[in-house]
């Protein structure tokens, strides 16, 4: 962002005030879409599931106050994922079902408590998911479209490879090596961030 | 196929992912892999393993979870590009000295994101030239290489600037020949119309008519110009604070009556609910389209609702093409006749059958406001008198019905329009949503204690975050629960994706609690359920620092943590909202629990402290200590050999904590024989500062540093370190090479080799400024050879920064942009 007076007091104050800006931001992408999943799982409504994220995310930006750098302690983005997880079980834990809606199904599902393990399992299989997702993203771009819908239609829409290759006009062959190609790169790309993990 | 003609070659394979392969032989391979079915398979085992290929289907299918399905990426994209504009807008601006800023664009500093609407984004700005803060609206980015807009935008900019009139918001400047075409308007303080409506519901008789005479002024005023505002709205209505000053505000879509060429675009522009019949129909309309819409205004102003209800967009549109409102004096019956009467008039769907001018809306207005103070004196005028006997009267006619089928053809055609107008069906469903984003968001909710039973009295209170910027925050709303423990809070209606709310609620006998809400457009917005707890009745006794009782000092809850761990927050509320303490110095709060650790503020003629207590001791204490006179800080500015600098200038920019908004008051300094200098009026112990000191002085580099200060920080003197350097001199020159006399230069930031930054606040610029000569040319030692440097100028007004790197030669000749 901005290149600021790098003094010692500064550089302080900058981990202070915004705790390695980009580090957040990787953090928000990853997982805002993984613990909003892990809401709607456990049963929460759509907006119930965004507050949850809210709350997270919410209690997260404020304990970052109380993170410091130091090498014997955690990384920061394992402390982020570990104050994440630990806010999600205690407002699931918390919630009690709204008055106004939620059937029985629901409130049963609610006042199950959420175990500890389950909870990180959970959100880590929602990030994984997340990496994914955020390598298709990228792959896709690096790719013509015909290539890309021979890979996504076989292999996420589970349609024929014959049928794809006559609704794009390639043989078979063609639609083999394109999604192949395709998955070799996704595979490369999510093991790209999860090593920047 | 003939599969003799191809053999399997596994190498190929895995150099076909490796990208080895030459295109005839990948040919050859998709040719054999069509029908060997061993090497479709070796294809698939080689490009990943098993559970990868697994993973990856179960981590890209779309389900019912999904917040954005990957399958419609794209659409998605256009769905959140109003977002999307807002960030290209905040990443086009130049870095801001000041790390809370958001950038700056040209001479202005950006504080953050105020409202986006289809054309454009209004920012928040610092104008360090003037040290005031402006309003600045931006053209929509996705149309800053759309020549067609960028001239609609100058000229309706052109033409809202034309407008003078005390009733219709000035404009400072337009800027639309560089990259970024924007105007700069006042930043006001107050509210807009519809807040007030949706804050305090119907407002009272007279209130209408003092605001509505002022608004048809307004409008009169630029109907005179040739203009028709297009988008009178209440959220387009600004009150100011104390005096009732009535300013419409946002020309965006006011065009020149004369210039037909865009009428069609025009068409799908405005705000539904507030369009006239002929606006929706695509018809060519006049002023007395405005006079629509300030009819469904004055509606909204005695109904606290607005006139046409549609469960679309498209069935609202179809509504005020053939529906009558409902009458207002069966909504609210404080409202005489003849002032529905007036409403009504400005509602007819044709345009004839209103009035003929704002000018004319303005005298009966006029008159009836003279009528309603003094009755005596000024008797109701017989216009009105005619038109209240008419009004009754075609209330009692039957309502035809036989416009629909009419109307609902127009909107067939408002369709049509839109797009044979060019417009692309995504922009046209974008104004839509603008518009739905524009309707004013009811929330509700209840306050219940840990029995669910209903707590009556509780103050709640709401703060409104844009999402996701998070930058700005609009004052707290407030309201109080209904016996049923209900409250309702209307009018969130800034435009953008999704708000996020903090509610808290304060009620005696229960302690504080808080929740976020994010809150969606275009979806009905759940009950939100506050649940509060019984407290523990907080005594707390303040006292000077000689154990005194303080009587009459204001006490405020400010946040708490449980013993559990969650925190609550009242978000720093205004202190005139505290209890002051009794003759004994003390005050019971109904805030907190045992066990919770509480910040309370706590405020003593004006001074605010802050301090935080663990509840549970009958009576808890607070020392105040006796309001220390401000104290000074202490510096020394020495160079790079160890000698004091003496007559160096120093800038320091002070910022305030808590609530992490920004707050600057430089302060300036010149350094004493020895290189020392003082910087005074810091009240200590009151919040943090932050400074940042910056020095430029002739013969050495701007330097600066940032410093974070405390109470105890007072003792420890501050050393800035400066290095020599040289004269560097500039030539000034315009775009056609003509010097530039008499201009303004203010170094702005320095980048040394080693790209470290130092930057001087872009304020106090006469301290630091220089004027070019006759021949443009100015000297000035900020900088180093090699070194990168802005600087910012100010042509006959207009102010902008210009970026350089100091060759060897130190000498620099800049060109400055054409000036508007």
């Amino acid at each position: 962002m901005i290149p600021y007076p790098t003094t010692r007091d500064h550089l302080l104050a900058r981990i202070r005030d915004f705790a390695d800006h980009e580090a957040w931001l990787e953090f928000e992408r990853l997982y805002r879409p993984a613990i909003y999943r892990l809401g709607r799982i456990r049963g929460l409504r759509e907006a119930d599931a965004q507050d949850l994220v809210q709350s997270v995310l919410v209690a997260v930006a404020n304990k970052i106050d109380s993170w410091h750098a130091d090498p014997a302690r955690a990384k920061f983005r394992t402390w982020l994922a570990r104050v994440a997880t630990n806010q999600a079980i205690t407002i699931l834990r918390q919630r009690r079902p709204d008055e106004a809606q939620g059937g029985t199904s629901v409130q049963i599902r609610l006042r199950e408590q959420p175990q500890q393990d389950e909870v990180t399992e959970e959100l880590r299989r929602q990030s994984q998911r997340e990496v994914f997702r955020m390598a298709a993203r990228r792959v896709r771009e690096e790719f013509e479209e015909p290539t890309w819908q021979a890979f996504w239609q076989t292999t996420i829409e589970s349609r024929s490879v014959a049928e794809v290759a006559e609704t794009l006009s390639r043989t078979a062959g063609a639609i083999y090596t394109a999604r192949s190609r395709v998955m070799h790169r996704l595979a490369e790309v999510v093991r790209e961030i999860q090593r920047d993990e | 196929m003939n599969t003799a003609n191809s053999r399997c070659n596994p190498s190929s394979i895995h150099r076909f992912f490796s990208n080895d392969l030459a295109e005839d032989s990948c040919e050859r391979l998709e040719y054999h892999v069509t029908s060997c079915v061993t090497c479709q398979e070796r294809l698939q085992k080689e490009s990943a393993e098993k559970d990868l290929w697994v993973a990856t289907k179960e981590s890209l299918q779309d389900d019912a979870y999904d917040l954005e399905p990957l399958s419609d990426t794209y659409s998605k994209l256009e769905y959140f590009s109003g977002h999307l504009d807002i960030q290209t807008l905040l990443d086009s601006l130049a870095p801001s000295d000041d790390p809370r800023m958001l950038g700056r664009l040209d001479g202005f500093e950006i504080a953050g994101v105020v409202g986006s609407g289809g054309m454009g984004i209004v920012l928040k700005a610092f104008e360090p030239a003037l040290a005031r803060y402006v309003a600045v609206k931006v053209l929509n980015p996705e149309l800053w290489r759309n020549e067609m807009a960028r001239q609609r935008f100058s000229r309706e900019a052109r033409a809202a600037a034309s407008v003078i009139h005390e009733n219709v918001i000035e404009i400072y400047s337009v800027s639309t020949d560089s990259a970024i075409p924007y105007l700069t308007m006042p930043y006001l303080r107050g509210e807009t119309l519809a807040q007030r409506i949706a804050n305090r519901g119907p407002l009272g008789v007279e209130e209408v008519l003092r605001i509505s005479r002022q608004l048809a002024a307004g409008v009169g005023a630029a109907h005179r110009q040739g203009l028709v505002h297009r988008d009178i709205k209440p959220a387009n209505v600004f009150l100011s604070q104390g005096a009732e000053r009535v300013r419409i505000t946002d020309f965006g879509l006011a065009y020149a009556v004369s210039d037909d060429r865009l009428t069609q675009t025009g068409v799908v522009s405005g705000t539904p609910a507030f369009m006239s019949p002929e606006q929706i129909k695509g018809e060519s309309l006049d002023q007395r389209s405005d006079l629509f819409s300030l009819g469904s205004v004055m509606y909204m102003m005695c109904a606290s609702d607005q006139p046409f209800h549609g469960e679309t967009v498209m069935h609202k549109l179809r509504m005020i093409c053939d529906e009558t409102p409902t009458k207002l004096e069966r909504i609210n019956p404080s409202i005489p006749t003849w002032l529905a009467a007036i409403v009504d008039r400005l509602h007819q769907k044709s345009p004839d059958d209103r009035y003929a001018s704002a000018d004319e809306l303005v005298r009966d207005l006029d008159s009836c406001l003279a009528n309603l103070q003094n009755p005596l004196s000024f008797s109701q005028p017989k216009t009105i008198h005619r038109l209240q006997a008419r009004y009754v009267k075609s209330a009692r006619a039957p309502r035809s019905n036989f416009m629909a089928p009419i109307a609902y053809g127009c909107l067939l055609i408002l369709l049509a329009t839109g797009v044979t107008a060019g417009l692309s069906p995504q922009l046209f469903s974008g104004l839509l949503l603008a518009e739905k984003s524009d309707q004013p968001i009811a929330l509700s909710g209840r306050v219940v204690n840990h029995k669910g039973e209903p707590v009556a009295g509780a103050t709640v209170l709401a703060v409104q975050k844009t999402w996701p910027n998070d930058q700005y925050r609009q004052a707290a709303l407030k309201t109080t629960t209904n016996a049923d423990g209900t409250f309702t809070f209307k009018g969130f209606g800034i435009q953008g994706e999704k708000y996020a709310f903090l509610l808290t609620s304060l009620a005696d006998g229960y302690a504080m609690t808080s929740q976020y809400k994010v809150v969606s457009d275009g979806q009905p917005q759940p009950l939100i359920i506050l649940s509060v707890t019984p407290c523990d009745p907080t005594r707390i006794r303040v006292v000077d620092a000689d154990g005194n009782a303080l009587p009459d000092v204001k006490v405020l809850p400010d946040s708490r943590k449980t013993a559990a761990g969650e925190e609550h927050m009242t978000y720093s509320m205004q202190v005139s909202d505290g209890k002051a303490t009794d003759k004994e110095g003390q005050v019971t709060l109904y805030a907190f629990a045992a066990k919770d650790t509480a910040s309370i503020y706590v405020e003593q003629q004006g001074n605010v402290t802050s301090h935080s207590i663990q509840v549970g001791e009958p009576v808890n204490t607070i020392k105040l200590e006796a309001i220390k006179a401000p104290i000074s800080v202490q510096g020394r500015v020495v160079t790079t050999d160890g000698k004091p600098l003496a007559e160096a200038k120093v800038i320091v920019v002070k910022k305030t904590w808590p609530g992490g908004r920004f707050r600057m008051e430089p302060v300036l300094s010149k350094t004493s024989d020895s290189g020392e200098f003082i910087l005074k009026d810091f009240v200590p112990g009151q919040l943090k500062h932050e400074f940042m000191v910056t020095i430029i002085e002739p013969g050495f580099a701007m330097t600066s540093l940032y410093r974070g200060m405390d109470d105890a920080d007072q003792d420890a003197p501050m050393n800035l370190v400066v290095e020599p350097t040289e004269v560097i001199t500039f030539t000034l020159s315009d775009a056609d090479g003509k010097p530039l006399a008499e201009v303004l230069l203010s170094p702005t930031q320095r980048e040394t080799v080693d790209g470290v930054s130092h930057h001087n606040y872009s304020i106090n610029r006469e301290a630091v400024s220089v004027t070019t000569n006759a021949a443009g040319e100015a000297t000035m030692s900020a900088w180093n050879a090699g070194e990168k440097g802005t600087l910012l100028y100010n042509v006959d007004g207009k102010v902008g920064t210009i970026e350089f790197q100091v060759p060897e030669s130190r000498q620099i000749s800049l060109r400055i942009p054409k000036a508007n």
